[in-house]
């Protein structure tokens, strides 16, 4: 109730409703109290009211005792009549004005058409001609409240004595209007004052307000002109002009200083925003920022420069435009895990559609911007890795390269015997047999084909024997973690494999030729993750063995048949779709030729382990 | 010691209060002339009789002292008693202090259609259903003095000859002492009517016409003889003689008329004792027919 009354002032300014609130106390409390004193004073008012009856109705009974004596009625008319008017001048309190005679009977009014003159009055007061004596008081006075003609008024009875003899009783009206009046006008008269003093309450309180709240507007003002650019102004312009040492002033001040503080933050803010755009812009990868609707909103420079779109040109557009069709599937699929919230996607290879049509090797990393745990947007990290696969490709041609040359020593050897026994042998028969023998031309073709087989081959090993090794130190961990990454990069699904390492802190450096055991090592790895094709572990272990360092890595694969365990170094023995046979024979031959030793074997936990132990530097020194 | 300091100190001071007061005694030898006035003007409207006053006074070159009395009574046993010298009085008052020998009469004023008669009205107020005097039976009833011709003497005698008296005729009757105050008795309704002198009643009509709105005259009485200035008995001729040519005179200059226009009188004239003969026999005969049961008053 209370509130919906002053709903309507809710709105009002602080000085307004200061002013009112000061004002309404001010007329308020004044009147409340003034009204209270009145209320106090009227039993006062009254007993002076009655009083100054008492005092007319003496001024009647004292001479009239001389003019009843004498039945001076006209003296008796006037004395009552001048009652009456005397008041009448100032106050008329008395309404009328009477004498009765001892018998009741009334011997003058002050209206005597209002009255029957000589007859007797009947009323308690003097019932049946003698007034009951215990009716008036003791003083010869009687007062009663009665009502004439719809006002209120005391009539006053006073007995007109002449020693202790009664004459008659003089009575007289006395209306309490004037009384009434008094207070009105007091009232009124005080209704006025407090509203002039809770006027001038008002006002001052007004003004006193303003004055308290001005700088409250001027702090208004100074926040509402605080706009971006203000910021970039001095700070003293922005800072609300108020010098003042009260609590507004105080309050000032914390605003000045949350001014500065943010300006200071902003500029924090700013340059903190400068870096990441920075960092964003001159990040080696494209990074493309789309809206969960795949939507292009921002994209950093090497956007520009790699897959060619100006940022103008391709915001707003769908990151679509960029996957080829085939790719479409697996983005989606990618795109669609990581809008579940939190949840990193795996990396994806994938060939990308620059402007002019062309595809370049990328992997591709999504990840969910939140905000307040509500993904907001996607940020797709483009990585170039075309560069990386041309490696690669150079690497694994290598690695063939290496593979082959063996391979064709070994070939040579394995052909050079046979061929060197049937030259041998095809010599032998041409020395013993004629020249005219019909045979002798074949054997001689034989011979001399064997001789060119031989040099044939003879040239084949002086083309493809490898270059002698070359020796260099190299940590075991660097050894194997180069391999690995190697190994990695050629796994197309490496999300399968998961690459475990135990290598013992400060082994030994190796002394050996890296690009052959890094052939090795690709070749047992390869096995490794052939043997897995549903995926696994691939243990990585080193330790110090005496002074050999021995790796070994297992799989967790199915195993090698028990059959094949003690021929799996043999040549051109594969139990591998596809696979040569060679891989290892190759690899226990470098091995070998690094003082090192190469052993296979099934693990207990199933799948298969390759040990190999390789002379540490010091070892191989010794 | 002391006793003869303080006799020696209060003889002093005796001698000097004889010495101060014996030369005005000697000086105001005749002391101040007395004038005897009843209030015949009504009250708030008694200046007039100061200036009268005064002016005789002026011109018979000897102070001049107003004497107010109530009623013509009180003025017959003041000029009686040599209390006054000169008084304004009624008829019945003369006739009476002259058969006492304590008055002479002086001059009689014209009030009235350049004689000395004037009349005596019966007065009721205007929504009263009385019309004549009879009607006033078992009324109340004002006169104003009980020595009056116009306010008294005229009703009694009017009563008299249909064989009633004040006490017999009316239920209550009252004095007033003056003729405007019988008019605002009646007005008031302290009493149903009243018998007032017409100088009175045309005096007020024309100065307070208020004061007579409400009342109306049911009957006119011709009387001969208005009210008379009378001088005690035993004053001396030549004063006599200079106060009767001062009223006489009184219209000829400025501020006798002005005095005289203020009263409601036209001037004072010489008159004869016996214009008052016709008062005698209304008195005489209001007297034979209440002498021989006549109650005394109140």
């Amino acid at each position: 109730m209370i509130r919906l009354i002053l709903k309507p002032f809710q709105d009002w300014g602080l000085a307004k409703r200061i002013s009112a609130g000061v004002g309404l106390l001010l007329f308020i409390l004044p009147l409340l109290l003034g009204l209270f004193v009145i209320e106090q004073d009227r039993k006062v008012l009254d007993e002076e009211l009655k009083k100054r009856g008492i005092g007319l109705a003496e001024r009647v009974s004292l001479p009239a005792v001389d003019h009843i004596l004498h039945d001076d009625i006209w003296e008796l008319y006037k004395l009552i009549r001048d009652i009456t008017k005397i008041s009448a001048a100032t106050e008329n309190i008395a309404l009328y004005a009477m004498v009765l005679d001892n018998s009741g009977k009334i011997l003058v009014h002050s209206d005597p058409l209002s009255v029957k003159l000589g007859e007797p009055i009947k009323d308690s007061v003097s019932v049946g001609g003698s007034p009951n004596p215990d009716s008036l008081l003791s003083k010869g006075i009687l007062i009663r409240e009665i009502r004439l003609k719809e006002e209120s008024l005391y009539e006053i009875s006073s007995l007109i004595l002449r020693g202790d003899e009664r004459l008659g009783i003089t009575r007289i009206g006395i209306t309490k209007r004037y009384m009434e009046e008094q207070r009105r006008r007091l009232r009124r008269d005080l209704f006025i004052a407090s509203f002039i003093l809770g006027a001038s309450g008002a006002i001052v309180g007004f003004l006193i307000a303003r004055q308290m709240i001005r700088p409250l507007n001027q702090l208004t003002r100074s926040v509402a002109a605080l706009g971006d650019e203000q910021f970039d102004k001095d700070i003293k312009d922005i800072m609300a002009p108020v010098r003042r040492r009260d609590e507004v002033g105080l309050l000032a001040d914390s605003f000045n200083m949350m001014i500065q503080r943010l300006k200071k933050s902003r500029k924090e803010l700013k340059e903190s925003e400068e870096r990441h755009r920075s960092l964003w812009e001159h990040v080696e990868d494209s990074m493309i920022r789309v809206t969960l609707e795949k939507k292009i909103i921002a994209v950093n420079r090497r956007v520009e420069e790699v897959i060619g779109y100006p940022r103008e040109e391709i915001a707003g557009s769908d990151i679509s435009i960029m996957i080829p069709d085939k790719y479409c599937d697996l983005f989606d699929e990618v795109f669609q895990r990581t809008l579940k919230k939190g949840e990193k996607a795996p990396t994806i290879e994938i060939e990308v559609l620059t402007r002019d049509k062309g595809l370049i090797s990328m992997e591709l990393d999504m990840r969910g911007v939140t905000i307040r745990d509500e993904v907001e947007s996607i940020q797709i990290h483009f990585r170039d890795i075309s560069k990386r696969k041309e490696i690669e490709q150079e690497l694994i041609n290598a690695a063939r390269f290496v593979t082959i040359g063996e391979l064709t020593t070994d070939l040579t050897h394995e052909i050079n015997n046979p061929i060197g026994i049937i030259s041998g042998f095809a010599q032998q028969i041409l020395a013993k047999m004629d020249e005219g023998n019909p045979s002798y031309k074949f054997v001689r073709i034989i011979s001399e084909e064997a001789k060119r087989c031989k040099n044939v081959m003879k040239d084949l090993l002086a083309f493809s024997q490898p270059s002698s090794f070359q020796y260099s130190l190299v940590n075991p961990e660097d050894l194997i973690n180069e391999s690995l990454e190697f190994v990695l990069l050629l796994l197309h699904q490496k999300e399968l494999i998961s690459v475990k390492k135990e290598i013992q802190d400060n082994l030994p450096r190796l002394y050996l030729d890296i690009p052959r055991m890094k052939g090795v090592f690709l070749n047992i790895y390869m096995n490794a993750v052939d043997a897995m094709p549903q995926g696994g572990d691939l243990i990585t272990q080193a330790s110090l063995d005496g002074s050999y360092i021995k790796i070994a890595v297992s799989d967790t694969g199915k195993g090698i048949p028990e059959d094949y365990l003690d021929k799996v170094f043999t040549p051109y023995l594969t139990t591998k779709e596809g696979g040569s046979g060679i891989g290892l024979s190759i690899s226990k031959r470098i091995v070998e030729a690094h003082n090192g030793r190469i052993e296979i074997e099934n693990r207990l936990e199933g799948g298969a382990r390759c040990l190999i132990w390789l002379p540490s530097h010091e070892g191989a020194i010794k | 010691m002391r006793g003869t300091k303080r006799f020696k100190t209060a003889s002093i001071l005796l001698i000097l209060l004889i010495l101060l007061i014996i030369p005005f005694e000697s000086m105001e030898a005749e002391g101040p002339l007395r004038i005897a006035i009843t209030p015949v003007l009504p009250e708030g409207h008694l200046e007039p009789n100061r200036e009268m006053i005064n002016y005789i006074g002026d011109r018979i070159e000897r102070s001049a002292e107003l004497v107010q009395r109530r009623s013509y009574q009180e003025i017959n046993d003041l000029l009686q008693k040599g209390e006054v010298d000169v008084a304004f009085v009624g008829g019945v008052t003369y006739i009476l202090g002259r058969d006492k020998s304590a008055m002479e009469l002086l001059v009689a004023p014209v009030v009235f259609d350049e004689s000395t008669n004037y009349f005596s009205y019966l007065v009721v107020r205007k929504d009263s259903p009385i019309r004549s005097l009879l009607d006033l039976k078992g009324k109340r009833f004002a006169f104003t003095d009980p020595l009056s011709t116009s306010g008294k003497l005229l009703p009694a005698y009017l009563l008299a000859r249909i064989n009633e008296t004040p006490e017999t005729f009316f239920k209550k009757y009252i004095y007033t002492y003056s003729h405007s105050s019988s008019i605002e008795a009646v007005s008031v309704g302290l009493v149903d009517g009243a018998s007032v002198d017409s100088y009175i009643w045309d005096f007020l009509s024309s100065k307070d016409p208020e004061s007579v709105s409400r009342l109306k005259i049911i009957e006119r009485h011709e009387l001969i003889g208005t009210t008379p200035v009378v001088v005690r008995n035993d004053i001396e001729p030549g004063l006599k003689e200079r106060l009767r040519r001062v009223f006489l005179d009184m219209e000829r200059d400025q501020r006798g008329r002005e005095i005289l226009n203020k009263m409601g009188i036209k001037r004072f004239v010489d008159v004869k004792d016996s214009i008052y003969n016709a008062t005698r026999e209304m008195f005489k005969f209001v007297e034979r027919r209440t002498d021989p049961g006549r109650k005394k008053k109140r």
